[in-house]
């Protein structure tokens, strides 16, 4: 079954004078995770805002396949299949793992009536089921019954991710999902990704860490003052002279 | 937003540092290392937030003059541990000893005016505020209403000054920040997270900076994630796992593990 | 068509508005705090002062001085000391900030109301002389000049002040992010107190200059205060000339209005207009304004929870295992049936508020918005409900009682759904405030208009031909109430409910993962709205007669402070909350139940979750008590599930060797609903070790609550243990007769016991680890 690809056409945001984004585009195809790295005030955030609908562009296009959703709300795209995690984990915190997740599954529909009426109470068996598999299949089935508020911060990202996937999303935007992880947990939070993309799901990847942007990514745009000033496989965009003045300084010294 | 460059750029290597570090010898408070060499002391702290206890009973010797690294992983109490130094968490119980007073009681606003500096990691400036008044208030408030040492040491502010704080890059902010605390004549600076943030070349930057403060005498303490920089210049390290002490000891221990 | 006349007297009005807001800005400014109770120390000062001058014939000068110069900032510096100079300690959300505000509006009332009683007073003499000096002809009154020359003093000796001086610079510094300027040692807490200090004494001069004005009675005066809030909405909370402009033009305006004349159908409404323009401005700006200059994380959505944050209680399932409390307000309802009639008849109202209450659980404890106009949508609800009784609302037929109670109630709806529009963009203050506009303005238009709610009588009500007696309309009350306790199940259990718990947690993340986070709100309004209804309908079917002083807007006030102190997401709460307050109303002197629930609300300010948490404490930890003795260990609450080898988030993530795994995740992923792959799950899952049998076995009480604690992942405080302690010695002598566990008995294979902690608390310690365990 193919998946969407999600597409950003000309993408430009101003504030007052400033134009934090420029002419943007950009593409995430499905099955490859795509990096976006820039220094701060680069306009990478900004980029990830218009993708996810918090923001909405004054000029350009966010596609998802063939459908324009530039003016739809997030909770519309992520129904549609476009989903993201937060830079600080967003689960629920006063509900266990499980419930985090089963309101990932739940949501795809949006009949709340139904449960004013007393349908829905027991739940579905079948979203029981997707919540337990994901539980198993990312190892979380021990904190199911945890409440998120108390979990250490891996978790929590893993949490975020696993009620991510529970939505079943076409497209996967992660803002900075390695902060707060230490390296083993980084290497193993990429290995995560790598299996997600393997099947079939874009990732759109935006980190100040540049060596798992580097390591992780199918490829990756960097942007500098708004634009994209390189584009490309990892090797190329490292080796890209722009890339290298403004971001990569810090590599020959360490 | 500001190209990077400017914000990277604002910090001068060299001369600057030089003159830097004489400012910052000259603003420095206490001068002379504590007598036993210890400039900080918490023993048993207990401390958190609502019901949640986040540090327990963590003991912290803090040596004078020297920099001590705090590190560990998101949620591992390095910035209650900072907080509770600059006394913005209370502690539950334990005690803190800065020097040879017990300051468990004491308020933020006198550790501060006695030099006890916390630049916490993020909001660390006043955004509404112009970058002059950003200054003045800590130059005044500490009794030296001058601002030319901040901007000897940045000069890349001179031209900010009438600029709203908020309206700065991230790197710039960070910098004004570290400017502050420099105002304020701390004999303790605590950085939390330096880094956040920031691209590697600002943040390398910055820890360059923070040697030439630390090579004055002044007691420094960071906690920080991003271990190769505060492991390079630290003399002592604590490694914070759930509120507990997991590792202290010389710093190169910890980057051959 | 401007008459220079009527803009005089308009101004004076005016002056005082802008008086009052100058007072709220400033003290929002440095403190964060918006001050809802500017009203009930306006009322509170124009009382001392009419006392000292009226009753006790003191010169007018020295009382005054005394009301104005010395107890107006004294209570300034007061709130600030021991109400919000702990909130602003602990960073409390401005949800708490709010909250407490109004406990100190509900205080001040209530002290009012104690002391001299709810009626009006119409004596208190006018601060400045009675006269009027002549300008080309117009004659201005000597107290519009010197309010006017009071407000240019204020303006620019702030404006001096905050530009050119150390203090300014040092305000402004506060006012931007309070912790950092500590951190720079600037004197916070006296910026702060000054600021208080300052907005409480404008609020005495403007509760002075109004009392003439108007009949001075504690709700009556309060109101008017509160309706000069259309000013700081006006200056978006920031700006202080737009906010004296904005007094002064809808003081003018307002005056202007009188020389109009409208017939007809409208004449009523265009009368209402002209004395209540104000109320119209604060509706008409927060509707035009959908984000005010909010400070700190006022932008927030609040959480309300009784349960202390980060939430402990957890689960939906789980809060409704509260059994102990559940039977609490089970009996609390049924007593009054054993009650004598006059006394049963008082009971009427406890039915009534307790769905009221309930319906601002519904908003507010179950989706964390604020609501402050209940009393409107009851007032509606009871107005509907006997209008349709009587036959007389919009050509519907005139229906038997209890239908048109039901149908009343319903027809609320649409109106709920209206409001709660603007609700889906507001949040935090802009949120609190509109609603309040919204109870405020039908109050003012439709409850307080003659053509609309005179001639309403209560009939009495029949079932099958049968008139029911107190007891049995008693019993169709406890019906109502559990028809609303019915919908908050439904509410709050199940799919919609976890969607509206998510949105309530973290709204963002609800979005990301597809709730729909706008209709959830309408829902939640529109439910709220109809319970609400209900309650309004019950309430004056059961006083058998509507007045609009039963549902005034500072009405709203008062429930939505005794929900949040009763727990704001308990609905066993709302209704133990409401037999307190009747009970308490009809036992003790008026206006004590208001005092009993501003004191409560203030105890928010030192106990995190307030009063309603602790004594929730107190009752789970009782029952836990008494569960020990009496029920086998494998039948305790839920156990924690413990990981005993490190299973951070390296063990959480399946090795890439186990290539069952991936298979599993692989067929998920593609068939979504395909069978998982057993072995490929269960190969991941650590073993789970359960150990809350052992250690069941031999509880203290300490150790009791530590295991509570522990399986939700906390660590109870060392007062937590010191209260617990001192309860448990007295509580129980049974603890001695079960033996205690050997230390090492209890504790997980792979944790260490911290030393120096009782056995009882290694749980607590580990139970956190589960997943960062191994990185030592």
């Amino acid at each position: 079954m193919s998946r969407a690809e999600l597409r950003a056409v000309g993408l430009v945001r101003r504030y007052g004078g400033l134009t934090a984004v420029d002419h943007v585009d950009m593409s995430a195809p499905p099955g490859l995770i795509t990096g976006l790295i820039g220094p701060n005030g680069a306009g990478k955030s900004t980029v990830f805002s218009l993708l996810t609908g918090v923001e909405q562009p004054d000029e350009g296009a966010v596609m998802l396949g063939d459908r324009d959703i530039t003016k739809l709300r997030p909770d519309k795209r992520s129904r549609l299949g476009l989903v993201q995690t937060f830079q600080v984990p967003s689960l629920f915190t006063s509900m266990t793992v499980r419930d985090n997740l089963l309101v990932g599954v739940e949501n795809r529909r949006r009949d709340y009536a139904g449960g004013l009426f007393g349908r829905g109470i027991r739940g579905n068996a079948r979203h029981d089921e997707v919540v337990d598999e994901m539980l198993a299949s990312l190892g979380l089935t021990d904190v199911a019954n945890v409440i998120t508020g108390s979990l250490p911060t891996g978790a929590l990202r893993l949490a975020e991710c696993a009620r991510a996937l529970c939505t079943h999303p076409d497209v996967l935007l992660l803002d900075e999902p390695a902060s707060g992880l230490d390296a083993a947990e980084t290497e193993r939070f990429s290995q995560l990704l790598r299996r997600i993309a393997a099947n079939g799901v874009a990732i759109v990847l935006v980190d100040h860490d540049v060596d798992l942007v580097f390591t992780v990514c199918d490829q990756v745009y960097a942007m500098v003052g708004g634009r994209v000033v390189a584009h490309g496989s990892p090797a190329a965009v490292r080796a890209d002279p722009t890339v290298q003045s403004v971001y990569l300084a810090q590599g020959t010294k360490a | 937003m500001t190209a990077p460059d400017s914000s990277s750029a604002a910090i001068a290597a060299g001369s600057s540092a030089s003159a830097l570090a004489a400012a910052a010898a000259a603003a420095r408070a206490g001068g002379a290392p504590a007598p036993d060499g210890i400039e900080l002391r918490l023993s048993g702290a207990r401390a958190g937030y609502g019901v949640v206890e986040v540090l327990h009973g963590l003991d912290l010797v803090i040596p004078s003059g020297k920099v001590t690294a705090l590190l560990g992983v998101n949620g591992a109490g390095k910035s209650t541990t900072l907080r509770v130094l600059a006394g913005l968490v209370p502690l539950r119980s334990g005690t803190l000893t800065w020097r040879d007073q017990v300051i468990t009681k004491m308020s933020t606003v006198d550790r501060a005016r006695r030099g006890l500096l916390l630049v916490p990691d993020e909001r660390a400036v006043f955004a509404s505020l112009s970058v002059r008044d950003n200054l003045l208030v800590v130059a005044e408030a500490t009794g030296h209403p001058d601002i030319t040492p901040a901007l000897e040491a940045f000069p890349k502010l001179r031209d900010r000054l009438p600029q709203r704080a908020g309206s700065m890059s991230g790197g710039e902010r960070r910098m004004l920040a570290l400017a502050r605390a420099l105002l304020a004549r701390p004999s303790v600076l605590m950085v939390d997270e330096l880094s956040l943030g920031l691209s590697p070349k600002v943040a390398a930057e910055l820890f360059e900076w923070l040697s030439t403060v630390a090579a004055t005498g002044t007691t420094v303490i960071l906690a920080d994630q991003y271990t190769d920089a505060a492991l390079g210049m630290a003399d002592l390290a604590y490694v914070l796992h759930r509120g507990e002490r997991s590792f202290v000891g010389d710093p190169a221990e910890l980057a051959h593990a | 068509m401007i008459s220079v006349d009527l803009a005089i007297a308009g101004l004076a009005i005016g002056a005082i508005a802008a008086l009052s807001g100058i007072g709220l800005l400033v003290t929002y400014r440095t403190n964060g705090v918006l001050n809802l109770a500017q009203g009930g120390i306006a009322a509170l000062v124009a009382y001392v002062y009419r006392q000292m001058a009226v009753e006790w014939g003191l010169p007018k000068w020295l009382s005054a001085v005394i009301a104005l110069a010395i107890l107006s900032p004294l209570l300034g510096l007061l709130l600030e000391r021991f109400v919000f100079r702990p909130l602003a300690r602990r960073r409390a959300s401005a949800a708490e900030s709010l909250v407490a505000s109004l406990g100190v509006l509900v205080l001040t009332l209530g002290m009012c109301a104690g002391i001299w009683g709810l009626g009006s007073k119409n004596d208190t003499p006018p601060l400045f002389p009675n006269k009027s000096v002549g300008i080309s002809g117009h004659r201005i009154g000597v107290d519009t000049i010197s309010t006017l020359v009071l407000i240019v003093v204020c303006c620019v000796a702030l404006g001096v002040v905050q530009n050119r001086t150390k203090f300014g610079r040092q305000m402004r510094a506060v006012v931007d992010d309070r912790q950092l300027a500590e951190l720079s040692s600037v004197p916070a807490d006296r910026v702060a107190a000054v600021g208080w200090a300052f907005g409480t004494t404008l609020a005495g001069f403007t509760g002075v200059l109004l009392a003439p004005r108007l009949q001075l009675s504690p709700y009556g005066l309060s109101l008017v205060v509160l309706e000069t809030f259309a000013v700081v909405v006006a200056a978006r909370l920031a700006s202080l000339p737009i906010a004296v402009f904005a007094g002064l033009a809808i003081g003018i305006l307002q005056s202007e209005l009188t020389q109009f004349k409208v017939d007809g159908q409208f004449a009523d409404v265009y009368r209402s207009l002209e004395s209540n323009l104000f109320v119209v401005a604060l509706l008409v700006l927060l509707l035009a304004i959908p984000k005010l200059r909010e400070l700190g994380d006022a932008g927030s959505a609040g959480r309300f929870s009784s349960r202390g944050a980060p939430d402990a209680a957890g689960t939906v399932e789980e809060r409704s295992k509260d059994l102990v409390w559940k039977l609490a307000g089970f009996i609390m309802l049924l007593a009054p049936l054993l009650f004598r009639p006059a006394d049963l008849r008082s009971a009427f109202d406890v039915p009534a508020v307790a769905l009221i209450l309930l319906s601002m659980v519904i908003v507010t404890g179950y989706s964390g918005q604020v609501s402050l106009g209940v009393a409107g949508y009851a007032g509606l609800g009871a107005l509907f409900s006997l209008k349709l009784a009587n036959g007389d609302f919009l050509g519907l037929p005139r229906l038997p009682g209890l239908l048109a109670i039901l149908v009343g109630a319903i027809l609320v709806a649409p109106v709920g759904l209206i409001t709660g529009y603007p609700a889906i963009r507001r949040r935090g203050l802009t949120l609190a405030l509109t609603t309040f506009a919204v109870g405020a303005v039908v109050s003012q238009f439709v409850f307080e208009q003659p053509k609309f709610s005179s001639g309403l009588y209560v009939n009495a009500l029949y079932l099958g031909g049968w008139q029911l007696n107190d007891k049995a309309f008693y019993i169709i009350e406890l019906v109502g109430l559990g028809l609303g306790l019915l919908a908050v199940r439904s509410l709050h259990r199940g799919r919609l409910g976890r969607a509206l718990l998510a949105v309530r947690d973290n709204s963002g993340g609800a979005a990301a993962v597809g709730v729909d986070v706008r209709n959830l709100k309408l829902i939640a309004f529109t439910m709220s709205s109809v319970v609400a209804g209900l309650g309004g309908a019950l309430l004056v079917q059961g006083a058998s007669s509507f007045s609009s002083t039963t549902f005034q807007p500072i009405q709203s006030l008062l429930w939505f402070t005794a929900m949040v102190v009763f727990g704001a997401d308990s609905a066993v709460g709302a209704i133990i909350g409401a037999s307190l307050i009747v009970a308490i109303d009809v036992l003790a002197p008026s206006g004590s139940s208001t005092l009993a629930i501003g004191i409560l609300a203030l105890s928010l300010s030192w106990l995190p979750g307030g009063l309603a948490s602790a004594v929730r404490g107190l009752v789970r930890f009782v029952a836990q008590r008494l569960a020990d003795q009496f029920v086998e260990p494998e039948e305790l609450p839920r156990p924690t599930r413990r990981t005993p080898v490190p299973a951070g988030l390296g063990a959480a993530i399946p090795r890439p060797a186990v290539p069952a795994d991936a298979a599993t995740w692989a067929s998920q992923q593609t068939s979504r609903m395909g069978d998982a792959d057993p072995a490929g799950a269960s190969a991941t899952a650590p073993a789970a070790v359960w150990v809350s049998g052992p250690l069941a076995a031999g509880t203290t009480g300490i150790e009791a609550a530590e295991r509570v604690a522990a399986e939700r992942g906390l660590t109870l405080t060392s007062f937590g243990r010191a209260l617990l302690g001192t309860l448990g010695a007295g509580a129980t002598g049974a603890a001695d007769l079960i033996p205690a566990p050997a230390a090492g008995q209890v504790t997980p294979s792979g944790s260490r016991p911290a030393a120096g902690q009782p056995a009882g608390s290694v749980p607590a310690a580990s139970s956190s680890n589960h997943l960062e365990g191994g990185r030592r």
